[in-house]
């Protein structure tokens, strides 16, 4: 353990010099510590004040802390569900290029490496826990929370995210050797997964089609034999981070104790196992590794293009659009032809989305009100599309070597980015507005034509400004580098969408009409779209993309 | 043992390596079919075969990084199944395209190396001469995030010869370095050869094969195709001796490139 330890020493000392030294990693380590320390001022300030935390608290009456209850359990199961989904489908025991190459073939115990693996995984989940420990101190200060207790849950989490991981990577070990072994405990886990899970949605759904009552459903999904049973150890932490409380009865240590026998047990049969790992994890680490890589540099498509390399289809073309357009209208080919490419069939799921929330929203929801004003859900989910288009550029630089020798203009080349972009966002919004139209008869149609016209509007121009962003900090290479120019896009994008924000506002409070309200965004909106391609485009010409970051 | 005496004491007769039957498959795929090989003691063996040919197979499962789906491998008489951890201690593997550890410095990489493999003692003496010869001295306080490939490759190359390791296994060592590292390298090879350091090169460069390796065993299609010196493989290939090895490669691996790679049944 020795050269393991030393290895780990050097690298975590290493890495702190490194962001030290290094303003992209700096900047966004200091606001992270800033935010959290906050939160620990503010809790030490009322800890040290009792009176004035005696007059803040806030009293939760028995009801909303059963709701609480039921949530935290949900979000619990969720977490549980995802971590050992994931596990089955590409394997927990994923190990970093410079192991597999540098500690595989040294002489250190096997034993020793997936502890050292281990030690990692729950440092990681240690550090979650403490970065949400430490933003929900101050909400568990307010409800009176005693400090052991709060400790009790930070421990109890941790066991439970220690048990599932040693289990599901017993379960990648003792299959490694077995394809077929595999496939079946794989099928066999994750069936009883989502009958369960989808037991829990069906009683919850049942019950909210019955009675209409959203937080009763919750807490009848959550609090039944069937859960309590089959999900034992996820209701034991749960009643270690919500039973902490005051007026919950529970004991903290009996559930601690169970929680810890399994994560020990299981980390004892998983030591235990005599399998050889290393090889079952060599191609899913390879493949982690280039998937890290391309998140770390916030270049989404070929994170999509790695998870797809692996697949059957992948070997075929897929789906096509036959090649249009000369300069830089080839380029909006280009940009659709990867995109349908990329996306193949879930491009489908991305059309009867819509209609398929506008019919749950029909069938579920009794309120009027919010029904007419369903049609601004459009504004919500275009937002979402605007932050998507950042990463479809960052790929893009990705083949800077190529796009650069293209005798075309820069603003061009940003233009046919941002065009493709917003084609493919505006056949979303025309869909969703046709659904709603079509199957929510209580939506407003006035509401409908302006949340349409506004986020096909807004949506170019804060594209366009968005790119201004990617153009500024091109070349980052690890997520924290990624922070400054995702905070940078935020508020150009504020910026963008203020001008149009204040003329719906103040047109409709002057009662104007629909046409020209819908006139005055389209064209404030084109202005400020070829403003930010224009600047893009400008810093794109000046881009070098052998600068070092 | 002075150097004298174990030149004298050589004998390539003696395997220090010895391959037996190995057989891997990946799911249903045959990526190597039962080929068996040695390497004697202070004896350079070049492994040569086209792309997919199963040379990285092989040293990986020389190295207990893949486990065989059959066969035995056998280092200075201990197997690798039973004493992995012994015979790992005496290897060294350079992998082709290594992955060094970003954030540690030159120096630090090196020194954890020398650390796994429990050789601390000889460390800074035999680091220094290291890192001078392949022109890393003046970078070892730099982080690794800083070198270029070749310079990685480097790197990977003085881990390997850190650790007086009884058998040195080469996978493509020679891309992407710099010729004057390359010769660096070629000439520490033969140096670890007099020291009776036995070697296994896997290697797509036909003529530093030719000029360093004592002997070739060529793969296709995971099947060992044909092993003995150049002038056994050209025999073997009905060649005459001024055949060059590229000739004798293309004619050896053409006649059996029919035999496709057979899946499970």
């Amino acid at each position: 353990m020795r050269p393991l330890a030393y290895l780990h020493l050097r690298l975590f000392v290493n890495s702190v010099k490194h962001t030290l030294r290094t303003p992209r990693r700096l900047v966004p380590m200091v606001l992270l510590a800033a935010w959290a320390g906050q939160s620990v001022i503010f809790s030490t300030v009322m800890a040290l004040d009792p009176e004035a935390w005696q007059s803040m608290k806030v009293h939760i009456p028995a009801a909303r802390m059963d709701q609480i209850w039921s949530a935290c359990f949900i979000s619990l199961t969720a977490t549980v569900v995802t971590l050992v989904y994931n596990s089955l489908r590409d394997g927990l025991l994923i190990f970093a290029p410079p192991h597999i190459d540098f500690l595989f073939p040294a002489p250190i115990k096997r034993r020793s490496v997936l502890l050292m693996k281990l030690f990692g995984d729950y440092g990681r989940y240690a550090a979650y826990v403490i970065f949400v420990g430490v933003f929900a101190l101050q909400g568990y200060m307010l409800i009176g929370m005693h400090a052991s207790t709060a400790f009790y849950a930070a421990v109890g989490a941790l066991l439970l995210l220690s048990f599932v991981t040693n289990a599901t990577h017993l379960l990648n070990v003792v299959t490694s050797y077995g394809v077929a072994r595999l496939k079946i405990t794989a099928r066999v886990v994750k069936f009883s997964l989502v009958l369960v899970v989808s037991l829990l949605f069906v009683t919850a759904l049942g019950h909210y089609v019955a009675t209409g009552d959203a937080a009763g459903s919750l807490a009848v999904a959550a609090q039944n034999a069937l859960a309590e049973f089959l999900l034992a150890p996820i209701v034991w932490c749960t009643n270690l981070i919500v039973g902490s409380t005051p007026g919950m009865v529970h004991n903290p240590m009996r559930e601690l104790a169970w929680l810890a026998i399994l994560a020990g047990g299981s980390l004892f049969a998983l030591l235990r196992r005599p399998e050889n790992f290393y090889e079952p994890s060599l191609a899913i680490s390879a493949r982690m590794a280039r998937i890290r890589a391309a998140m770390n540099t916030g270049d989404w498509s070929s994170v999509a293009i790695e998870k797809r390399r692996d697949m059957e289809k992948a070997r075929s073309a897929g789906l096509s659009i036959p090649p249009f357009g000369r300069g830089a209208v080839s380029l909006v080919w280009k940009y659709m032809a990867v995109q349908c490419r990329r996306m193949g069939w879930s491009m489908l799921a991305l059309v009867l989305l819509p209609p398929i929330t506008a019919l749950a929203a029909r069938s579920l929801v009794h309120d009027a009100e919010v029904l007419k004003q369903s049609p601004y859900a459009i504004l919500y989910v275009v937002w979402g599309f605007i932050f998507a288009a950042q990463a479809d550029l960052r790929s893009e630089l990705r083949q800077t070597d190529v796009i650069k020798a293209i005798p075309i203009r820069g603003f061009k080349i940003i233009l046919a980015q941002v065009f493709g972009q917003w084609l493919q966002l505006s056949v979303f919004a025309l869909v969703a507005a046709v659904s709603i139209r079509w199957m929510i008869p209580e939506a407003d149609g006035e509401t409908l034509a302006i949340a349409l016209v506004g986020s096909l509007s807004i949506s170019i121009s804060c594209i366009s400004w968005s790119a201004i962003a990617v153009m500024l900090y091109p070349d980052c290479r690890d997520r924290l580098q990624l922070i400054v120019p995702g905070f940078v896009s935020l508020v150009l994008v504020g910026l963008t969408v203020l001008p149009s924000v204040a003329i719906i506002v103040r047109m409709l409070a002057l009662g104007e009409r629909l046409l020209s309200i819908s006139v005055t965004l389209v064209l404030i909106n084109i202005l400020l779209a070829w403003m930010g391609l224009w600047i893009a485009g400008a810093l794109f010409e000046r881009y070098d993309p052998t600068a070092q970051s | 043992m002075s150097d004298m005496t174990r030149q004298l004491s050589r004998d390539w007769s003696l395997p220090v390596l010895t391959v037996r039957n190995l057989t891997k498959y990946y799911k249903t795929t045959l990526a190597v079919d039962n080929v068996s090989l040695s390497v004697g003691d202070g004896e350079i063996v070049g492994l040569l075969g086209p792309n997919g040919a199963g040379k990285t197979t092989v040293l990986r499962s020389i190295t207990g990084i893949i486990q065989p789906t059959a066969g035995e491998i056998e280092v200075d008489g201990m197997l690798l199944s039973k004493q992995e951890r012994d015979v790992k201690r005496r290897l060294a593997f350079v992998p082709e395209v290594p992955n060094p550890y970003e954030m540690l410095t030159v120096m630090e990489h090196v020194r954890f190396i020398a650390m796994a493999y429990d050789t601390l003692s000889t460390f800074d003496a035999k680091c220094t001469e290291l890192l001078r010869r392949f022109e890393l001295y003046d970078k070892r306080n730099d982080l690794v995030l800083s070198l270029s490939k070749g310079m990685r490759q480097k790197l990977a190359i003085v881990c390997a010869f850190v650790h007086n390791a009884r058998t040195i296994l080469f996978d493509e060592p020679l891309i992407g370095i710099d010729p004057k590292g390359a010769r660096e390298l070629k000439d520490m090879v033969l140096e670890a050869k007099a020291d009776g350091c036995s070697v296994l090169i896997s290697t797509h460069m036909l003529d530093t094969a030719e000029h360093l390796c004592d002997r070739i065993i060529i793969l296709s299609h995971g099947r060992m195709v044909a092993e003995g010196t150049l002038h056994e493989l050209q025999e073997r290939a009905s060649m005459g001796s001024g055949a060059s090895l590229e000739d004798a490669f293309l004619t050896l691996t053409e006649e059996h490139g029919a035999g496709e790679t057979a899946p499970i049944p």
